[in-house]
């Protein structure tokens, strides 16, 4: 874990008495934040694709230029609430189910550091196997989007 | 089979402290792998004093745990076209060498290399257009300037001196590098 995390972390255990959260703590929440919400649009997005979804429709049917659609989906740093729900109402007639997620005490997941580790006696077999693995398949057709951006 | 002992050697060098692998934040799935040479674990882990350089490196090391998190890339394989893409192939494409492309002001660049599809090398980061003490190097300026050409260098210097016997993934098919991307 990196001494960034590690601090983020302790900010946060602090509590609600707790000293101030530390402008970089809430800098990277909300870049990871935009981030994931952006994620989350864009594989929207990219399923609508395969359904003949493209920009041209999408502005056609929100009424926005297609500049717009350009811009909003093309940084998460242009997206903004009112954004979110025009793209989510375009894209899949959906709008988001609200949720939170503990950041505190969670488990990792599949996280494999290999620091200090042994590697040296590996067959390819073996190392094929400690790999990552890759990436499930995208998402979901479901008409309620539910945001689970983390693991319960 | 150089698919094979390429990853061995990455994996080796990583028990062995010469690489770092950069941790997914906690609770996120590590979909792919960065791997760090010792100037980006650097940046990323060096105690900072809160401030406009500090949140710059924030969003930096969000942006590459963005990454790893197997989050969607638009990534652009012509170089000098690039636009919102957050990976950039770079001239020459011969190279084999990639940036990525930290895009909100003041905008960085990370220069890396693919070991394997989903496996990133970041070796060196520079400032785009404005100085920035906390990265050692001159702003990479136009398309033109000298410095990506020396940016260039510094990462083929370091592949040979990590890798000396390896290619880095080349060519031009986008899924022989990321999975979960799109071309911009």
């Amino acid at each position: 874990m990196s001494t960034f995390q590690t601090q983020l972390l302790s900010e946060l255990e602090a509590g609600h008495d707790g000293a101030p959260i530390s402008e970089s703590t809430l800098v990277f929440l909300r870049e990871r934040f935009r981030t994931r919400f952006f994620d989350f649009l864009m594989t929207r997005f990219n399923s609508g694709r395969a359904c003949g979804l493209n920009k041209a429709k999408l502005a056609r049917r929100i009424r926005k230029p297609p500049e717009v659609i350009n811009r909003w989906l093309g940084a998460p740093s242009n997206l903004t609430l009112d954004s979110i729900s025009d793209l989510m109402a375009g894209i899949s007639a959906e709008e988001p189910e609200m949720g939170g997620s503990k950041l505190l005490n969670r488990s990792p997941t599949n996280y494999f550091p290999l620091a200090g580790f042994d590697v040296s006696n590996t067959s390819d077999q073996e190392a094929e196997l400690k790999s990552p693995p890759l990436p499930a398949a995208n998402p979901t057709s479901n008409r309620t989007a539910k945001i689970r951006f983390f693991r319960q | 089979m150089t698919y094979m002992s390429i990853r061995n050697e990455w994996q080796k060098l990583v028990a062995d402290g010469v690489l770092a692998r950069l941790s997914p934040f906690i609770g996120d799935p590590a979909k792919r792998t960065v791997l760090m040479c010792p100037e980006v674990e650097e940046i990323i882990n060096r105690p900072m004093e809160e401030g406009e350089e500090a949140n710059r490196r924030v969003r930096l090391l969000a942006k590459l745990q963005n990454i790893v998190a197997g989050r969607h890339l638009v990534v652009c394989m012509t170089p000098y076209d690039a636009r919102i893409a957050n990976m950039g192939r770079l001239d020459p494409i011969e190279d084999c060498v990639w940036d990525i492309r930290c895009q909100d002001e003041p905008a960085v660049r990370v220069f890396c290399y693919f070991l394997e599809k989903d496996v990133l090398l970041a070796v060196t980061a520079w400032p785009r257009s404005v100085r920035m003490r906390w990265l050692g190097w001159l702003p990479l300026g136009d398309r033109y300037s000298k410095q990506w050409k020396r940016g260039i260098r510094v990462a083929k210097r370091h592949w040979g001196m990590y890798f000396p016997a390896e290619k880095p993934v080349c060519g031009d098919n986008l899924d022989e590098y990321l999975s979960n991307a799109t071309p911009e």
